[in-house]
């Protein structure tokens, strides 16, 4: 009887590992190995052209030493991350609240403010690159109609990735606004009413009960924003090539030209552990403060 | 029924095997070519090999087009990571020497010595003197201008044949006088208004063609020509470069950084008014041909302008040959085919292309056979083909490995010349030369 029983689980547990196989297979396969290969990789001197030799963690060190750009490449990247998940999560917040009023016509609202996610990156920054014209561009011609100086935008130092952000809140706002809204309107209407009985405005509302309620969603649109952004790679691809003058050397763009352009596959592939252990870090460091501002109904998780 | 089945996939499969097999033996020889291109160019290159694939029945070649000559790098690169690579290609100028000398290509010196004679401006040597890479074709920078914005600024047109041409300081002053703002004024007039201008004067790219092609006009460049001595921060650079960005921040006849990034730029810019003169590559035939014959522009070629003496610059699309190819002289053949310029007629026609071989510019009959269409405008024959076999001047691409990893340190830096933040003397002596040094010397 008892031994049966163990059959029974056996079996139980070798088809449930069965039908898990495709992701755990896929895991293995096209995620854990690969990242193996990586570091091994990064601990030689292939240039895919020769024979790889082994030069321990000398590509590491040249990283933090002797590289011309990794330090300034931290620098925009860290930049670009901070201003995009900041602008992104507000924008998106303020959004999926006006599209979560009982309005005519939200549907078609929501619907416009989530279009442009659908764009093909590649297509909205060439798009992009014609309103960004300094000399025959949109924005210029709009600020100049309405007598405000004009702006260099990508081919400025100073505002090239501000505008790339403009651009990447325009364009990855929409699933962000997605999950708000989904967030918003479970938020308890009880709650709110009860603050109104007791006299409260729409900030007591919002302070008090919707943004502790959304904070999980908060949280997770933080998380997911932050390893996005740290991703970063066409705009500088195909809009602005890195510059002018490295201001848009983003991580991702600086380890595709080592790798792909000039053949340095072992530095490339110490870029991509470094990027890895930052975004494990901080992803690390958002979680550990997390309890300080999530608030989980229903007790701690 | 099921076992019937099994058996028809197993008899097939034998079938199939056997096809193989036999079909194998008799076929000819099929060679890998692999290139980059736009779509367009897919055609032409299909029609082309197909061609070559009539002349040459005992080989068969499979073309396969990568993208732009970027994504055409990531392929091939991903391709020599696996060991895959094809037998002949086009290539990405940059790598060209890289490759070459850590042994991926064969060495061309005796093809490119046994054929018709070719313009050695367009062939990649390594520093110990091996050819491993010869460009298809020849593209060089010229004047491209309106000609009805210097007829109505009542100006001369640039000079087509090189013993005329301008100097620095002319081109200069004729720019100004064809410069206009919002209200028609030019840079010589008083309260011209240099943030809203509604056409430049002349508009000068801001890569590295444009500025390497002055740089050496003034008697300086990136590199020596035999490779040996870095000039950078020859004074004649500097000179050169600073003359370049003044034409954007302090005579205000060339537009600011961007407008490059227009497909058709030149084209399109030239037809709308927006600038009166262009210098590009003589590539622009097509584009600019194609909007005179649909809209009427009436446009002209010059020589550049010259600061101590005449030069252009040459560039065009490498072809190469694997080491690992199993059929090196199928490949060669193939090669030779694709290198003979009676080959690319088409492209040399339609003005997007200038012949590799010496004889194309010299014979006439020759000559005849790619300038002689509406296509190509009377001056043609001074101001491109003339110009090109007399003037060009070979890149440092051709003959500097470390070509691309110095220009990512240039390129970045010459921006704030290029945005009037900093001087060329500056910013050559401060940011480019302590970087690319150690990069030169192979530190």
């Amino acid at each position: 009887m008892r031994k049966r029983q163990f059959h029974a689980e056996a079996r139980e547990a070798i088809a449930g590992y069965l039908f898990a196989s495709p992701v755990i297979l896929g895991l293995l396969i096209w995620v854990i190995a690969p990242m193996i290969g990586v570091i091994l990789i990064s601990l030689t001197d292939w240039n895919v052209l020769t024979v790889p030799h082994w030069v321990g963690i000398r590509n590491y060190i040249e990283l933090f030493t002797t590289n011309l750009y990794f330090w300034n490449t931290l620098k925009v990247t860290a930049y670009y991350v901070v201003l995009n998940v900041a602008c992104t999560t507000l924008y998106s917040l303020v959004v999926a609240m006006l599209l979560n009023q009982k309005i005519g016509g939200r549907g078609i609202y929501r619907s416009i403010f989530y279009l442009p996610t659908i764009v093909p990156i590649v297509a909205s920054s060439a798009l992009w690159m014609w309103l960004y014209n300094p000399d025959f561009g949109l924005f210029n011609m709009i600020l100049q109609g309405v007598g405000l100086p004009r702006s260099l935008w990508i081919d400025s130092q100073t505002t090239v990735v501000p505008s790339i952000v403009l651009m990447s809140v325009w364009g990855g706002a929409g699933n962000t606004i997605v999950i708000f809204l989904a967030a918003l309107q479970g938020v308890p209407k009880e709650l709110l009413e009860a603050v109104e009985i007791d006299g409260g405005n729409w900030w007591h509302r919002f302070r008090a009960i919707t943004l502790p309620m959304i904070s999980p969603v908060t949280f997770f649109n933080v998380v997911t924003g932050l390893i996005a952004s740290f991703t970063i790679f066409t705009q500088s691809y195909v809009m602005t090539g890195g510059g002018p003058n490295n201001a848009s050397l983003f991580y991702v763009y600086l380890l595709y030209r080592e790798g792909f352009q000039r053949n340095n596959m072992g530095g490339a592939a110490a870029l991509s552990w470094v990027l890895i252990v930052i975004v494990s870090l901080l992803s690390l460091l958002i979680f550990r403060t997390s309890r300080r501002w999530i608030y989980y109904e229903g007790g701690e998780r | 029924m099921r076992r019937r089945f099994l058996l028809v996939l197993a008899l097939s499969a034998a079938y199939l095997f056997v096809l193989a097999l036999t079909t194998g033996a008799a076929a000819p020889v099929t060679i890998q070519y692999a290139y980059w291109g736009n779509q367009d160019e897919e055609v032409t290159t299909t029609a082309l090999l197909k061609g070559f694939m009539d002349k040459n029945p005992n080989i068969k070649v499979q073309g396969t087009r990568f993208g732009s000559n970027t994504q055409f790098n990531d392929k091939i690169t991903t391709l020599a990571a696996a060991g895959t690579l094809p037998d002949v290609s086009t290539f990405y100028e940059p790598n060209v020497l890289t490759w070459g000398m850590s042994g991926k290509f064969v060495d061309l010196t005796d093809f490119y010595k046994k054929g018709s004679p070719k313009l050695d401006v367009i062939t990649f040597v390594t520093p110990d003197g091996k050819i491993v890479g010869i460009s298809v074709a020849n593209e060089i920078q010229v004047i491209w201008y309106n000609k009805r914005i210097f007829d109505a600024a009542k100006q001369p047109y640039p000079p087509a044949e090189a013993s005329k041409a301008w100097t620095w300081n002319q081109f200069v002053d004729i720019s100004k006088k064809l410069t206009r703002d919002m209200n028609g004024k030019t840079p010589n007039d008083n309260g011209f208004d240099p943030k809203n201008i509604r056409t430049f004067g002349a508009w000068v790219q801001q890569w590295w063609m444009p500025w390497l092609t002055f740089a050496v006009s003034n008697g300086g460049g990136m590199v020596s020509q035999d490779g040996k001595k870095l000039l950078m921060d020859d004074p004649a650079t500097i000179d050169a470069i600073q003359k370049m960005g003044d034409l954007i921040n302090v005579q205000h006849v060339s537009p600011s950084p961007t407008s490059q990034q227009m497909p058709n730029a030149p084209a399109t810019s030239l037809l709308s008014g927006q600038v009166a003169m262009a210098m590009d590559g003589t590539w622009d035939l097509l584009t600019i041909g194609t909007t005179k014959e649909q809209n009427g522009l009436d446009f002209g070629i010059g020589v550049l302008p010259y600061m101590k003496k005449l030069a252009t610059t040459s560039v065009g699309t490498p072809e190469v040959v694997y080491k690992s190819t199993k059929h090196l002289d199928e490949s060669l053949t193939l090669l030779g085919f694709l290198m003979d310029p009676a080959s690319s007629l088409p492209l040399l026609q339609n003005g997007i292309w200038l012949p590799n071989e010496k004889q194309w510019y010299t014979d006439p009959t020759l000559l005849q056979k790619w300038i002689g269409n509406p296509r190509h405008p009377p001056e043609y024959k001074t101001a491109v083909v003339d110009f090109a076999l007399n003037y060009s001047t070979r890149l440092p691409l051709y003959y500097v490995p470390t070509f691309s990893k110095m220009d990512d340190v240039i390129e970045a830096a010459l921006a704030q010349v290029w945005l009037g933040q900093k001087k060329a003397a500056d910013v050559i002596k401060n940011d480019i030369m302590p970087k690319i040094t150690p990069i030169f010397e192979g530190k």
